[in-house]
């Protein structure tokens, strides 16, 4: 069973990360500390303004803590767990030659670099998205039943394969460009869209951030959707647009590696 | 020889092509954002409601702000971490230059490259899509260099954390960051802060750096509120300047008797 020994890796790896972030205790927390609040920024932008204004484009000052939230929450879970395929994780990998010695062994690289990279600095993302989208669900009325539970979980599922695939197009590049890690800076520049819904942009922005890059589904359409702003055909499709997004950046990271080791550069 | 490490850091910059470019993207869509949210809000609410800011106030503030927080990512904190961690700092002590000072005419020497550069086309942007206008009072450049003298002693500071811990700086750079960024006035204008917490804010010295020279661009405070503010900046550059000297004096002498 493949899954069966990458899960038994994970496991070990995850072992050894935690004796690592025991040893260096202080920068365990301070880690986490610093991320929590990185993610207040916005919250605490939006709570100044808000008291002076009441909404904006019918938004509520919780339900912006919820738009939020469940794109803060994407970013915590894929920060903590999946942040090996980073794109200037791979221009590192790739230029040190580390990457080359992960090729001659036998397991999927892909994998491998999931695996054996858990971010304690995650952790303090994940803990802030949590708490954002709690507080936001339940002040802005969302009963966290278990249908909507479930619900959530699955449109969170498929937000953060969405930003994954991302990731992984951007750090496919790696194969052929040396400064992959300065290219993603840019989806770090475009999450900033994910701060406000999507309306308030112009027509051509929302285009661009629902069909080309479509970081709107990885909270506007769901918040819209949980919020009951109006259903339109897009609300359900985010779990549908992981999906599809996922196999292209996995067959684009595949066409890479071939290329890279076809190269043999 | 300073001006030879001002023009060192130009040649550095140069090199940096990629994240020139992402970077200036980067601050452009930060702008672009809070530029749709301020139209969005000023289309609902009038200055009446924002404590007499009107939407070209506003913008020209956030545009300006954008330019002032090239400050906040400063790297000194790292560098200070790699010469305290690869023992550079004691091949440093042995040069005829004061350590402070050398990074003083970097960060001089990185700020005037980016106002000849991206800041320029930011502002160049500004004015063309945005409309935004030209300082309402000239003293406002003067308040910027305070304002930068402020933040390169907090930064020091926090940088000399290196010489204690041996763990990474990086959490607390990020820190600083996060705390600068909100306390500051760089992402909203102090006056639209609860009255707590801007008194808060007008206590600490974040907001000489950022609140204080773009209230004067835009004219928002009178000639008597802007000798005050001045002399808040003075204020902290002393302050500021006193703690970093005995600071660097107590780190170097760690060093020294240690043996680095």
């Amino acid at each position: 069973m493949k899954f069966k020994y990458y899960m038994t890796l994970w496991r070990e790896f995850l072992k050894l990360n935690i004796l690592k972030w025991m040893e260096y205790r202080a920068d365990f927390f301070i880690g986490i500390f610093a991320m929590f609040i990185s993610n207040l920024t916005s919250i605490v932008f939006f709570w100044a303004l808000f008291q002076n204004i009441v909404q904006i484009n019918g938004w509520t000052f919780w339900q912006l803590v919820f738009l939020s939230g469940l794109a803060a929450l994407v970013v915590g879970i894929w920060h903590a767990f999946l942040i090996g395929l980073a794109p200037w994780r791979m221009e590192r990998y790739i230029r040190t030659g580390s990457f080359d010695r992960l090729l001659i062994q036998p397991v999927n690289p892909f994998v491998c670099l999931l695996i054996s990279n858990i971010d304690d600095d995650g952790f303090g993302d994940l803990i802030a998205g949590f708490l954002i989208l709690y507080l936001g669900a339940t002040m802005s009325g969302i009963v966290l039943n278990l249908v909507n539970l479930l619900l959530i979980g699955l449109f969170i599922t498929g937000a953060v394969l969405i930003f994954f695939s991302i990731t992984i197009i951007v750090s496919s590049l790696s194969f052929w460009v040396t400064r992959s890690g300065a290219i993603g800076e840019i989806i770090w520049s475009l999450m900033k869209f994910t701060d406000l819904p999507l309306e308030i942009y112009s027509p051509f922005i929302t285009f661009i951030l629902t069909f080309i890059i479509p970081l709107g589904f990885i909270n506007y359409y769901p918040a819209e959707f949980f919020l009951g702003k109006g259903i339109s055909q897009f609300s359900y499709l985010t779990p549908i647009i992981g999906i599809i997004f996922f196999i292209i950046a996995y067959k684009f990271w595949k066409f890479g590696l071939k290329n890279y080791t076809s190269t043999g550069s | 020889m300073y001006k030879e490490i001002v023009l060192t850091t130009f040649k550095e910059e140069f090199a940096y092509k990629t994240e020139f470019v992402m970077s200036l993207i980067g601050s452009m869509i930060n702008l672009f954002v809070l530029w749709f949210l301020w139209n969005a809000i000023f289309s609902a609410y009038g200055a009446a409601i924002l404590k007499g800011f009107t939407l070209p106030m506003m913008i020209t503030y956030i545009s300006i702000s954008t330019i002032l927080s090239f400050y906040n990512r400063s790297m000194i904190e790292y560098m200070v971490e790699e010469d305290v961690k690869t023992g550079f700092l004691s091949v440093m002590l042995t040069k005829p230059i004061s350590y402070p000072l050398y990074y003083l005419f970097r960060e001089i020497g990185k700020i005037l490259f980016f106002l000849m550069t991206r800041g320029l086309i930011i502002i160049l942007i500004s004015v063309l899509i945005f409309n935004i206008y030209s300082p309402a009072n000239p003293i406002f450049f003067l308040s910027m260099i305070l304002g930068f003298f402020i933040n390169f002693f907090m930064v020091f500071l926090t940088g000399l954390w290196s010489f204690w811990s041996s763990g990474s700086i990086w959490g607390i750079r990020y820190t600083r960051i996060v705390v600068s960024e909100i306390l500051s006035g760089a992402i909203i204008p102090l006056y639209l802060f609860p009255n707590w917490l801007s008194q808060i804010s007008y206590a600490l010295p974040f907001q000489a750096i950022y609140s204080i020279p773009l209230l004067i661009y835009i004219g928002k405070i009178s000639n008597l509120e802007i000798l005050n503010s001045l002399l808040t900046q003075v204020f902290w550059i002393i302050f500021l300047g006193g703690l970093c000297l005995v600071g660097w004096k107590v780190a170097k002498k760690k060093t020294i008797s240690q043996g680095g």
